[in-house]
């Protein structure tokens, strides 16, 4: 087999491949497939044409344009496995920015939550109920939690950007 | 000669994958190379464009694709081999009869018996 020849169209599936949003296993077939194909109309152009370099540059105009494949492969890859795959590709941005903000933000609501009927009920009665302090302290504890969350997400959004 | 391009198939290249395939189990270049030799030369693919087309018909299970074994003689990079389903059969029936009814009302327009 002539190495340097599979090389270059390794070079090019691999161009073809690579903006695919899809799975590993999914994108492994579509190279290997390539490639066998790109190998057997370079044989079928070596045997016409006779000649090495003429018969390589026949192959690559024969299978068409890299971006433009690259996009009609991406159409029959399931929109769930492309949205799952979006997301894995993009977890490492979402954690690191998003995500402590998300949870600051829970945890704050949820700790307000429990905040805001003890303090209702003290309005109410005049004095802390006995059986609602503990759910005060822990409802206090969520917020400030909540804040401090919220606090180094915005630190590392800031970082980030 | 008249040359038919990809813009001109669109809609129809599923089918004719399906049709292909009906003559037996065949691997992507096989594949083109019957649409070429049924289409007498005057159908010009690129030839990266029928990929998609075999990743839709399989996604729907028209086809299934297997690797061939690795006790072909042959030298290169390993094949996918492609049969039809009798989902896919199914499917090719249909398209014949939906292409006879559309050959023959845009024939009656345009003043063309097949």
């Amino acid at each position: 087999m002539n190495e340097p020849r599979l090389r270059q169209f390794e070079g090019r599936v691999a161009r073809i491949v690579a903006p695919l949003v899809a799975r590993a296993g999914r994108k492994r077939m579509i190279r290997e497939e390539l490639l066998s194909h790109f190998w057997q109309v370079y044989e079928e152009e070596r045997d016409r044409l006779g000649e090495d370099a003429a018969a390589a540059d026949a192959t690559l105009g024969r299978m068409g344009d890299a971006d433009e494949l690259s996009s009609q492969l991406q159409a029959p890859v399931p929109l769930l496995e492309t949205l799952i795959c979006l997301c894995l590709a993009r977890k490492e941005l979402f954690m690191g920015r998003w995500l402590w903000l998300l949870l600051g933000c829970l945890a704050a609501l949820f700790g307000t939550s429990m905040i805001l009927p003890v303090l209702a009920k003290m309005k109410h009665s005049g004095s802390l109920p006995s059986d609602a302090a503990e759910a005060l302290g822990i409802g206090i504890a969520i917020l400030l939690a909540g804040l401090v969350l919220l606090g180094y997400g915005i630190k590392r959004l800031r970082r980030a950007s | 000669m008249l040359h038919i391009n990809g813009d001109a198939l669109r809609g129809h290249l599923e089918a004719m994958v399906l049709s292909a395939l009906r003559r037996g189990d065949a691997h992507g270049f096989e594949i083109l190379k019957r649409l070429e030799e049924a289409g007498s030369g005057a159908l010009k693919l690129k030839e990266g464009s029928l990929y998609p087309a075999l990743y839709r018909l399989e996604g729907a299970g028209m086809i299934k694709g297997e690797w061939e074994s690795n006790q072909t003689p042959r030298r290169g990079p390993r094949r996918r081999v492609y049969r039809l389903t009798a989902k896919g059969r199914r499917r090719l029936d249909d398209a014949r009869a939906e292409f006879r009814q559309f050959a023959q009302v845009v024939g009656q327009i345009l003043g063309v018996t097949a």
